[in-house]
């Protein structure tokens, strides 16, 4: 999926213009600035400054980020439309995410997906974060927060909530995810001893199925941006889907996202307990201890594999920027922690 | 006959130094983080020059601690995944040549990584397995 390049493409841009009147109830649209973000390696962000007109009041101005998909994707990410679907559910419950204001299909317009978010100021960066406790405020307060925001994702439930375009609700979610790892390695044709000893453990430990919720599937220090008072918002939801809570409590617990502040289990900015209490208070569950560690072990396994793909597409599918290049020597690392947390038990000690 | 000096290592090690200390200076702030990336890729250079291959040899000798001479790595990952080393014994004698093997590739990939990873672990707080093991 290449499309068409936005900067300095004046054509471009007036299509872009167009197609947003109608999800934006404009009469008239012009782009007064658009300049590329530090993106995701899936995706493509633009920001892009606004001056809309409708039929009544003055003209507004407009902050936004333009999100596309980049030239190529990983496998098993979501596109731009369904991701601002979720967006918009998660806007509605009062997730804080960038607001969702409009989602473009029509592939004359820049030959791919589109969407237009409102722009978020702050920074996402995980080793900033984790360094600099000036920014977000109150390091118990934003963790605790977090803890709330995860829950209120958590209420979007296949009984609430239907996504056609997502993997149907699994029984076993803990199976599932399993399965589909097992799947993206064997077809990789990886041989991993470490990764294996890894699947070993987790199907020998494997929870009980559990309650089915929408899963974030990348919640994690480096996917949502902090000013200097809090949180401003929850970003990167290409990987959602549904699946146990737990998952996404192990995912933002895991060693791989501490960055700088490995002795510090929530995301490198606070404590269990403190990230525990927000969860709990928002949603009135009680987060299980030992599901979350199964869930914590497998979100090493997971970003082990994601890795393996990331530095797939710089072996096999000749992007050969020096980024995908050095996540090959990432898994590694991620094996030293799945190690660390599945020793077996001494005999005899 | 002996290969001219300093070794490559050595230069790459030079070249690096000259790199962190003289040029990353003046180079934009949006740059820095190409510039790190360059100086771990630089770093992973100079210290597989200087295990000179030692690692493969390394790693065939942990190969025959846990199978059969001749055993590739895919028969340990077919043999892991069919629950050959599922016994308790078993399982000790793989999961310590796993971390041997681990501990070995990241001193050459990220040493600084594996430093961390000791340090906290010395004094780490952390209460992920408190419940007990599962």
């Amino acid at each position: 999926m290449t499309g068409v390049g936005l900067a300095g493409n004046a054509e471009a841009q007036a299509r872009v213009a167009e197609s947003l009147k109608a999800p934006l109830l404009a009469t008239d649209i012009s782009i007064d600035g658009l300049w590329p973000l530090s993106g995701g390696a899936i995706q493509e962000n633009w920001a892009v400054d606004l001056t809309i007109q409708r039929e009544s009041g003055g003209p507004e101005r407009l902050e936004c980020v333009l999100r596309t998909d980049s030239p190529t994707g990983v496998e098993i990410s979501l596109g731009r439309a369904q991701e601002f679907e979720l967006l918009r559910a998660a806007w509605d419950l009062g997730v804080t995410v960038p607001e969702p204001m409009a989602c473009v299909t029509d592939k004359s317009v820049i030959g791919k997906d589109f969407c237009l978010m409102r722009r978020v100021r702050g920074t996402a960066l995980g080793q900033k974060i984790t360094r600099d406790e000036r920014i977000g405020g109150d390091r118990d307060a934003l963790t605790e927060r977090l803890g709330r925001e995860l829950a209120r994702i958590h209420k979007i439930t296949p009984k609430s909530h239907r996504f056609d375009f997502l993997q149907p609700p699994p029984i076993d979610a803990a199976e599932a995810e399993l399965a589909a790892m097992r799947g993206f390695l064997d077809k990789m044709g990886a041989q991993r001893p470490v990764l294996e000893w890894a699947f070993r453990w987790l199907y020998r430990h494997k929870p009980a199925p559990a309650e089915i919720v929408l899963a974030h599937h990348d919640f994690r220090t480096g996917n949502y941006m902090l000013d200097e008072a809090g949180l401003t918002a929850i970003l990167d939801w290409e990987f959602a889907g549904w699946s146990d809570r737990h998952e996404d409590i192990g995912w933002f617990h895991g060693m791989c996202w501490r960055f700088a502040r490995r002795d510090l289990p929530a995301g490198g900015i606070g404590t269990r307990e403190a990230f525990r209490c927000g969860y709990e208070a928002e949603s009135g569950i009680s987060i299980d201890p030992r599901k979350a560690f199964w869930w914590e072990v497998y979100a090493h396994l997971r970003w082990a594999v994601i890795a393996l793909q990331q530095v797939n597409r710089y072996l096999v599918g000749g992007e050969r920027t020096l980024d995908l290049g050095l996540t090959g020597r990432r898994p590694a690392e991620l094996e030293l922690e799945i190690l660390r947390m599945t020793a077996p038990e001494r005999t005899g000690a | 006959m002996t290969p001219d000096k300093p070794h490559t290592a050595d230069l790459l090690r030079a070249a690096a130094d000259v790199f962190r200390q003289e040029l990353m200076p003046s180079l934009p702030e949006e740059k820095q983080l190409d510039a790190l990336m360059i100086l771990a890729a630089l770093g992973c250079a100079e210290r597989d020059l200087e295990d000179a291959g030692g690692l493969r040899e390394r790693q065939a000798r942990r190969m025959e601690r846990i199978l059969p001479t001749g055993a590739t790595v895919g028969d340990l990952c077919a043999a892991i995944r069919n629950g050959d080393f599922d016994d308790p014994d078993g399982a000790l004698r793989l999961y310590e040549t796993l971390m041997e093997d681990v501990r070995d590739r990241l001193a050459l990939v990220n040493p600084d990584y594996l430093k961390a990873a000791d340090q906290i672990s010395t004094s780490s707080s952390d209460d992920a397995r408190r419940s007990g093991p599962l």
